[in-house]
């Protein structure tokens, strides 16, 4: 799903923007090391305009409420949070510079959290790398999430393979006897889609595999030819529109045989798309959080986040995006505390044997290693649910939040 | 059959787009390359209509006639008519650059999510001919093939018809048998976005409303005036059709990608063989 973010073309807007959010005036000249005094600085690159605005502002306002909730406890080991945020408008040349300009200007910040998409991720990790910078993305990509290639930098976000792992492992279950297999023939359907037919297939599932034209406003054609092998599971990759025809094509030709859309349907808000009558026996993967749950049965930090990301402004975007970014900065957090120094070296060291991820929201005992700096979440953090039963916002706001109340 | 049917809507959805590039071209001498998009703000009309503003998705029509008039002239007046003088490509280019800002306009006003567009109609399938299709498709189909009829009755029978053809064939000479080429540019170019835009409660239930609907479609659209000919409904019409089937079977008997790729056959056949397009006579050209 973190690839298909990739779709949002480079936006046409200039300018960056650049705001501090935890009250303090200025951050460039501050000790980049985190002196005992000084400041904890965060350099945020994102797409803040243009076609990927949705998805970038998401993401600050992760880092925004995160930043909210450490600074109302003193900061990192007492070092306040000071957020800078540049627009790259979802371009990674852009990205490039910014970066550069922080890096090469004699006065680097403690964290890095760059890119709404990998595109801008791979471009900027090894630029951070080379000068030592510590960076938590929330975009995963198996070129920057090896430890030996880019010691630092990290990826608050789960591994493809294992949001992967767990869609197999519910198929598994399902014991079909033959599963088909439908993806859209764009570059990254072909990517993802083929990973995860070939995952099956490894697993042991036997599997017939079908593409469809990412363009295509009509399914038909290809479902009817997959139907025609017999399968008794059928598995779906599409994002966006292609879910919505895809499953309106279903409907069409009344196949209701058991369905399962990965992560990419799951987040195409399916629900809004087809009718309910016509979703009989669709389950769509999602992350276990996204399961509706009332605030006062939230974890002591999910309600922490709620409460700060909602202040930080309206959620219009799906959960995990804002999850991921927001972990970014606890995870730097909770590696200062156990390495008792905001050094990057020391931070980095400790986030490969991180012992407490309490403040972590986006999974359940999350963990890096030396080798692998992306979450490898086991299938339990997954779920697997009536489609019907996704509603666009997954938690309930405590209606006394004041929305946008974080202010300088 | 069912596949078949399918082939069949999708083409009508491609037929009604480029009928509207066509109508700029043989009235205005122009392409219009946002005509697509405002195919796509007719559909974010009748979701706003049904799914904001509550009234009958029916009531996208007239709004949708209204806004994409008032648009499509805009575009003609801020957009096309300064570059007149300058040629085709220039016109091509501003042209693509509305489109450019319509698709941002819809992305900034509603987002990069799909919408649904209800249908005015029944959901429920139908049986045709032993196919499977639902009542939105049949009336897409049905709605193209009047369209296509209508315009080419339009343009063979009616003055203001006549008088559209001898513009895009001859600017000069019909302003010089009283024609007022920039009235009907004008008129031309708001029309056709008026009527590309009206038809969101049929297509919007098909397509979803998405704000890069414009640019999906515009490339295809293309595809089929230039196989039927620019200028002749007719031939985007049965091109349309012919496109939507050859998907359609391609993904059925190949695979989606072969399905494209018969498409992009056919024209570079049709290019080669007639270059005038299936349908339209062969003329001199300056060039």
């Amino acid at each position: 799903m973190e690839l298909r973010r990739t779709f949002f073309a480079a936006a046409a807007t200039a300018g960056a923007v650049a705001l501090a959010v935890s009250g303090c005036a200025s951050n460039g000249s501050s000790a980049g090391r985190g002196g005992a005094s000084g400041p904890f600085n965060v350099l945020v690159v994102l797409p803040l305009s243009g076609t990927g605005a949705a998805e970038g502002q998401a993401e600050l306002q992760g880092v925004k409420g995160a930043a909210a909730v450490l600074n109302a406890h003193g900061g990192i080991l007492g070092h306040k949070v000071v957020l800078t945020a540049d627009d790259d408008q979802a371009n990674p040349s852009m990205a490039i510079t910014d970066i550069q300009n922080v890096v090469s200007g004699g006065s680097k910040p403690n964290l890095v959290i760059a890119g709404a998409s990998s595109n801008e991720t791979d471009a900027v990790a090894p630029i951070l790398n080379r000068a030592k910078v510590l960076n938590i993305e929330d975009d995963d990509d198996p070129k920057i999430d090896n430890g030996a290639a880019t010691p630092y930098t990290f990826c608050s976000t789960v591994s493809i393979p294992s949001v992967i792992g767990a869609l197999v492992a519910y198929v598994k279950s399902l014991h079909a006897s033959k599963v088909g297999f439908v993806y859209a023939n764009d570059a990254l359907g072909s990517a993802v889609g083929q990973y995860e037919a070939g995952a099956l297939k490894q697993a042991g599932v036997n599997v017939v595999a079908a593409s469809y034209s990412a363009t295509a406003l009509d399914d038909t054609a290809t479902l009817l030819k997959l139907k025609s092998q017999n399968p008794d599971v059928l598995v779906t990759e599409g994002l966006g529109p292609q879910a919505g025809y895809l499953y309106s094509s279903r409907a069409k030709i009344g196949w209701n045989i058991p369905t399962v859309g990965d992560s990419a349907v799951a987040a195409s808000g399916l629900a809004g798309l087809v009718p309910a009558a016509d979703l009989v026996n669709v389950k769509l993967q999602a992350f276990a959080d996204q399961q509706y749950r009332p605030f006062a049965e939230q974890s002591t930090a999910m309600q922490s986040f709620i409460k700060a990301v909602a202040a930080a402004g309206p959620i219009t975007q799906p959960i995990s995006s804002i999850e991921f970014a927001y972990d970014a900065l606890m995870f730097a957090d909770e590696a200062a505390v156990q390495a008792g120094s905001v050094t990057t070296d020391a931070m980095m060291n400790a986030l490969e044997h991180l012992r407490s991820t309490a403040s972590v929201v986006g999974f359940v005992n999350p963990a890096f290693t030396s080798a692998s700096h992306v979450i490898d979440a086991p299938p339990s953090n997954y779920v697997f649910v009536p489609a019907p039963a996704i509603p666009p916002v997954f938690f309930e706001v405590p209606a006394a939040t004041p929305a946008g109340s974080i202010t300088g | 059959m069912t596949v078949v049917l399918a082939g069949l809507s999708t083409g009508a959805v491609y037929v009604l787009t480029a009928l509207g590039y066509n109508l700029v071209f043989v009235s205005a001498g122009v392409f219009n390359f946002a005509q697509a998009q405002f195919i796509m703000v007719g559909t974010f009309i009748s979701y706003w209509a049904a799914a904001q503003l509550h009234v009958p998705v029916l009531v996208g029509l007239p709004l949708g006639l209204l806004i994409g008039f008032a648009l499509g002239a805009v575009e003609e007046i801020v957009a096309i008519r300064p570059v007149r003088s300058f040629g085709g490509q220039a016109e091509l280019i501003v042209t693509l650059g509305v489109g450019v800002v319509l698709d941002g306009l819809a992305y900034r006003i509603w987002g990069s999510q799909p919408l649904a567009v209800p249908f005015f109609g029944s959901s429920r399938v139908l049986t045709v001919l032993g196919g499977k299709i639902l009542p939105v498709e049949v009336t897409l189909i049905a709605v193209a093939v009047v369209a296509a009829l209508a315009l080419a009755a339009w343009t063979r029978f009616s003055l203001t018809g006549m008088a559209s053809s001898a513009v895009s064939e001859d600017g000069v000479a019909a302003a010089a048998r009283g024609i007022d080429i920039r009235r009907f540019s004008l008129v031309s170019v708001a029309v056709a976005a008026g009527l590309a835009a009206a038809l969101g409660p049929v297509i919007g239930p098909k397509t979803y409303a998405v704000y890069n609907l414009g640019d999906q479609l515009a490339i295809i659209a293309f595809v089929c005036l230039a196989i039927g000919g620019f200028g002749s409904y007719v031939g985007v019409l049965l091109a349309g059709m012919g496109v939507g089937l050859a998907e359609s079977v391609g993904a059925l008997y190949l695979s989606p990608p072969y399905g494209d790729l018969i498409v992009f056959a056919m024209l570079l056949t049709v290019l080669l063989i007639r270059p005038s397009g299936l349908f339209r006579s062969a003329a001199v050209r300056k060039v």
